[in-house]
């Protein structure tokens, strides 16, 4: 499963409920799973494609947690 | 002289309540999938948790709890794992967080833990309503919830649904229910095309694809059987069809099609057999929503002297929106108050229209006023409806009737 960094109010304008989720130290982005991006109905496309619409990028797991470890998420 | 003292109390109705526990998390549900090749799972909740609340309803039918959820009045709250305090389990520290808040979110909890595959957890909510209304403490425990985890290996099936493992319904944004309302009220002409517009994924009418893999492959065999059951409690499961189930119109091997108007609250599970052995299994929730609406009079002119009627139109607000035809969804009884006469209870629906001799106002500055008024709810899951007998009602052309 991939996981996106996507724009926090983007997700949320597309109906994606953020409750629970891990935010970016500046609460700016939100990391969201494949499966609640793919199940949204407001968007449409390949995952990239999802992602690249929430001004967001998919990246597989292990790079995640490099990434949410170095930019400190909470 | 002072009198002896007589203290008159306030005579509320006792409180009734219902608990429930909500996945707040469609993309974290209960169910999780470890892959034994790359040693993940998914999702991980370390990177998108999973969150269940607590959904508490108290309510008083003497209308002096002014909204029906009760998350806030929540006490001593504990979560149980497999019977036992969360806090007190070394292998959950650090990987679960509760709502200590004083909001409708508070008993919440959020959990950053996988689960092994063949562990069960079974998750349980414990707490106390304090009804300061009465001065009493009610013990509330909610049925459990498992969390498990599906070891997904080359030769394992696994079933896959395209809506949320939580399906809530809201009938304040269904479409479909108020041109349905519209259409039998006289209010606008039946229209497949307008009809099929209404149609989304906030409709009353819900259909969901599942689909069973052996794998990573969707599994072919002419041998497979779906069937739906209601999860009645642990190991305790009823099977549902749409010959004896009212809220289901169709169970396929690829779909199943549910009438959601006719549902509170339930849980489902849906089984896939290959021949007579179950492979694999999906539960999901059906819910239906409460939201907070405002109710207010539209007319709000003085009564003149010469005045024989009066009529006024219900405006409902929900999330920043006027509601269409409210009294589709709320039940609304007008009443009025005057000097002579308290409660006067004058009809049912969205708009009123009464004879004021009727009321008991007055001609005097002491008696020339009326109180109108409401006593207003969201009406609940529709029923079918039935004779003494039990026999379904239907109409002229053998739709079954239901009414809520």
């Amino acid at each position: 499963m991939k996981y996106v960094i996507a724009d926090r109010n983007k997700a949320a304008n597309v109906g994606i409920v953020l409750i629970g989720h891990r935010f970016d130290n500046v609460g700016k982005n939100v990391l969201l799973n494949e499966k609640e991006v793919m199940n949204n109905h407001v968007l449409s496309g390949d995952l990239d494609a999802r992602a690249e619409a929430l001004s967001g990028q998919a990246y597989p797991e292990n790079t995640i947690f490099q990434i949410i470890n170095k930019e400190d998420w909470t | 002289m002072i009198t002896s003292k007589l203290r008159l109390r306030k005579d509320f109705a006792p409180l009734t309540v219902a608990v429930s526990i909500l996945c707040k998390t469609p993309g974290s549900p209960m169910t999780q999938v470890y892959r034994a090749k790359t040693n993940t799972f998914e999702p991980n909740r370390t990177l998108t948790p999973s969150v269940f609340a607590p959904l508490v309803r108290a309510n008083a039918n003497d209308g002096s709890v002014p909204y029906p959820y009760g998350n806030e009045m929540l006490a001593s709250m504990k979560w149980l794992v497999n019977g036992v305090d969360i806090t007190t389990l070394p292998d959950w520290q650090g990987l679960y967080s509760i709502d200590v808040s004083g909001t409708n979110t508070r008993g919440e909890i959020t959990i950053s833990r996988n689960i092994n595959p063949n562990t069960r957890v079974e998750l349980t909510f414990t707490g106390v309503i304090v009804d300061k209304r009465l001065g009493a403490n009610i013990s509330i425990t909610t049925d459990p919830i498992v969390l498990s985890t599906t070891d997904s290996s080359e030769d394992k099936y696994s079933l896959a649904m395209t809506d949320d493992q939580v399906i809530q319904y809201d009938p304040f944004k269904d479409k479909l229910l108020l041109y349905d309302y519209k259409v039998a009220h006289g209010l606008i002409q039946a229209s497949d095309e307008t009809r099929n517009l209404a149609i989304d994924g906030n409709s009353y009418k819900r259909s969901f694809q599942v689909t069973l893999y052996k794998g990573p492959s969707e599994y072919t065999g002419g041998d497979y059987t779906l069937k739906l059951y209601h999860v009645k409690g642990l190991n305790n499961l009823e099977e549902v069809t749409a010959d004896i189930s009212n809220e289901v119109d169709s169970i396929t091997n690829t779909s199943i099609s549910l009438d959601i108007r006719l549902i509170e609250k339930e849980d489902y599970v849906a089984i896939a057999y290959v021949g007579d052995k179950e492979v694999a299994r999906k539960q999901f929730t059906v819910a239906r929503l409460y939201p907070v609406f405002r109710w207010r009079h539209t007319n709000s002119t003085s009564i003149a002297p010469t005045d024989k009627e009066r009529y006024d139109v219900a405006m409902v607000d929900c999330n920043g929106n006027i509601v269409d035809c409210p009294a589709n969804i709320i039940k609304m009884v007008w009443m009025t108050d005057s000097a002579k006469i308290t409660g006067q209870v004058k009809n049912e629906g969205g708009t009123t229209l009464f004879m004021l001799s009727s009321t008991g106002i007055g001609d005097t500055y002491a008696d020339g006023w009326l109180d109108t008024y409401a006593d207003v709810a969201q009406k609940p899951a529709y029923s079918v409806a039935t004779d003494e007998a039990g026999n379904c009602l239907v109409d002229e052309t053998g739709n079954q009737l239901i009414f809520n």
